[in-house]
């Protein structure tokens, strides 16, 4: 790997040949741009995204009838839906700290493998492309999938219930904060850094003495946001058999137990609002 | 130490693309030696320092450290030499959440096992050198303060403590007051002038004003559009000098 100062040199010779960039800038006006259409092209513009909305709504299959049809029908199961039940109430619970609990150790596990694989896929820290590239497109591999799909997976592989989940977190959540934290890193002023550097420390000793203490609050920021984002991705993931109150809620809506099904809908609200809460709060001490 | 000169700069030019900004530049500072580096801006300081640390490669010409030829050292031997050389910039570069006497602890890093640097646990030896360095500046009793909260006077001090961390031969100090007010701007270049007279340390500093010379500096060398222009005792510096470092339109504007 090159280090970061070498890079700084390089970025100092780039900017000589600035006078190329800014004509490179001027040159883009020239060609038609959104604001410059001629009258004839505006509106063929508007026919276009007209007729591909609606094709979009033919797709989707949007059928207000069938609304119609279905909305009271809604409402009579609305008005069954009182009183929610408590039957069932320590189970349901339980199933809701099973989902709680996916989410936690899905971001914990995601969290300290992308500690490892943010490194090489920050551009400061690894100007090198033939190992940055690569890095990035593993996390946006794992990132483009679901949690939902990769549990599906895991389900196949280890069996029913919130061990799959947890892994299928994990695994998404690895791209997307990977992501994040490469950005988190990408964004600290080289300056420091490469004064850390230039004392003629290892790699490892300037990335652990110099740049986490000032990229930490950031990267437990992020964290702590896609904590909040699983909660909520590991509630459906019970659907596909993979553990949590989803699952029950599945049953629920399978058996037309509708009390039931309204109190699984209010421990999801109070859940995700708690989880929401104590992480906003967190978060603003961090500053 | 020994019969090489701290810091011997050679014939030294460098061009980014067509336009040359340093050419034929020659000229040594020794130990405990001051050597003030002035010229307007884009005469070639930060290049001239950017070669040193050998963050650039210079197109022409070669820069030695005690006797050693930088352009001839393979990464593991760069390492060492730059470990002795302690950089001063102009916007301080500490690291903003660490305390003053963490990023005095930086200047030690090279030299702590990795372990120990990992589990942020430096020991307390390195922690009471660190701290010596720090008194050295007068900023002992800001050890614990986040650095982001020292006025940039303080950071600049704190990052001279870091070279002096280094045990470093050499500070190489870029136009280290260039964001400072005056009283912070004395403060500093004094604090500069006297490790080099008490620890030996040769010090090569680039500033834009030649008033800051007299008082300062051991010797000056002016950079005027690349090129040595000026190389003498700082105490020969005159006001005809002026029109040397800055040209005629300079003169004026002075």
């Amino acid at each position: 790997m090159t280090d970061v100062a070498a890079r700084h040199g390089r970025e100092a010779e780039a900017e000589a040949d600035g006078p190329g960039a800014v004509e490179a800038g001027e040159r883009r006006p020239a060609t038609p741009g959104p604001g410059r259409l001629p009258r004839a092209g505006k509106a063929t513009a508007a026919l276009v995204v007209v007729a591909g909305f609606a094709l979009c709504v033919r797709l989707a299959e949007i059928d207000p009838a069938a609304l119609a049809d279905g909305l009271p029908r809604m409402a009579g199961w609305a008005a069954r839906a009182w009183p929610p039940s408590t039957d069932e109430l320590g189970l349901l619970l339980q199933r809701a700290a099973e989902t709680v609990a996916i989410a936690v150790v899905g971001t914990t596990l995601a969290a300290a493998a992308a500690l490892v694989a943010c490194v090489p896929a920050a551009r400061n820290l690894t100007p090198l492309r033939l190992v940055r590239v690569p890095a990035r497109w593993l996390l946006n591999a794992c990132r483009g999938i679901d949690s939902f799909v990769f549990a599906l997976l895991f389900v196949a592989a280890v069996g029913l219930g919130p061990f799959a989940g947890t892994l299928g977190v994990a695994v998404h959540t690895f791209g997307s904060m990977g992501k994040l934290f490469a950005e988190s890193i990408e964004g600290l002023p080289g300056g420091p850094l490469e004064a850390a550097e230039l004392t003629g420390a290892s790699r490892l000793k300037v990335v652990r003495w110099a740049l986490l203490p000032d990229v930490a609050p950031g990267l437990v920021s992020v964290g702590l946001y896609m904590l909040e984002f699983n909660i909520r991705a590991s509630i459906v993931l019970g659907v596909v058999g993979a553990g949590g109150i989803g699952q029950q809620l599945k049953n629920s809506i399978d058996l037309l137990d509708f009390p039931r099904l309204f109190t699984i809908l209010i421990i999801m609200v109070a859940m995700v609002t708690a989880v929401d809460q104590l992480s906003a709060r967190i978060r603003a001490r961090l500053g | 130490m020994g019969v090489h000169p701290a810091l011997s700069v050679r014939d030294l030019g460098h061009a980014y693309g067509g336009a040359p900004v340093l050419d034929g530049v020659s000229f040594d500072a020794g130990a405990g030696e001051v050597v003030a580096v002035i010229g307007p801006s884009g005469a070639g300081k930060t290049t001239l320092f950017r070669c040193a640390t050998a963050v650039i490669r210079p197109r022409q010409g070669h820069i030695e450290v005690e006797g050693r030829d930088l352009s001839r050292l393979g990464p593991a031997d760069l390492r060492r030499a730059r470990q002795a050389m302690g950089l001063v910039y102009q916007h301080y570069n500490l690291v903003r959440r660490l305390s003053a006497l963490d990023n005095v602890l930086v200047g030690r890093l090279a030299h702590v096992p990795t372990w120990r640097v990992l589990l942020r646990r430096v020991g307390s030896k390195e922690r009471s050198l660190a701290l010596e360095c720090l008194e050295r500046v007068g900023l002992a009793h800001l050890a614990g303060a986040r650095s982001d909260t020292l006025s940039g006077g303080q950071q600049q001090r704190v990052a001279i403590a870091r070279a002096l961390a280094q045990r470093s031969r050499l500070i190489l100090a870029d136009e280290p007051v260039a964001s400072l007010d005056p009283a912070s701007a004395a403060s500093v270049l004094a604090t500069l002038r006297s490790v080099a007279a008490e620890e030996g340390i040769a010090v090569v500093c680039s500033l834009h004003q030649i008033d800051l010379v007299p008082g300062f500096a051991d010797r000056v060398v002016a950079l005027r559009g690349g090129r040595l222009v000026l190389d003498i005792p700082a105490g020969q510096l005159g006001p005809e000098h002026r029109a040397t470092v800055y040209g005629a339109d300079g003169l004026v504007q002075q």
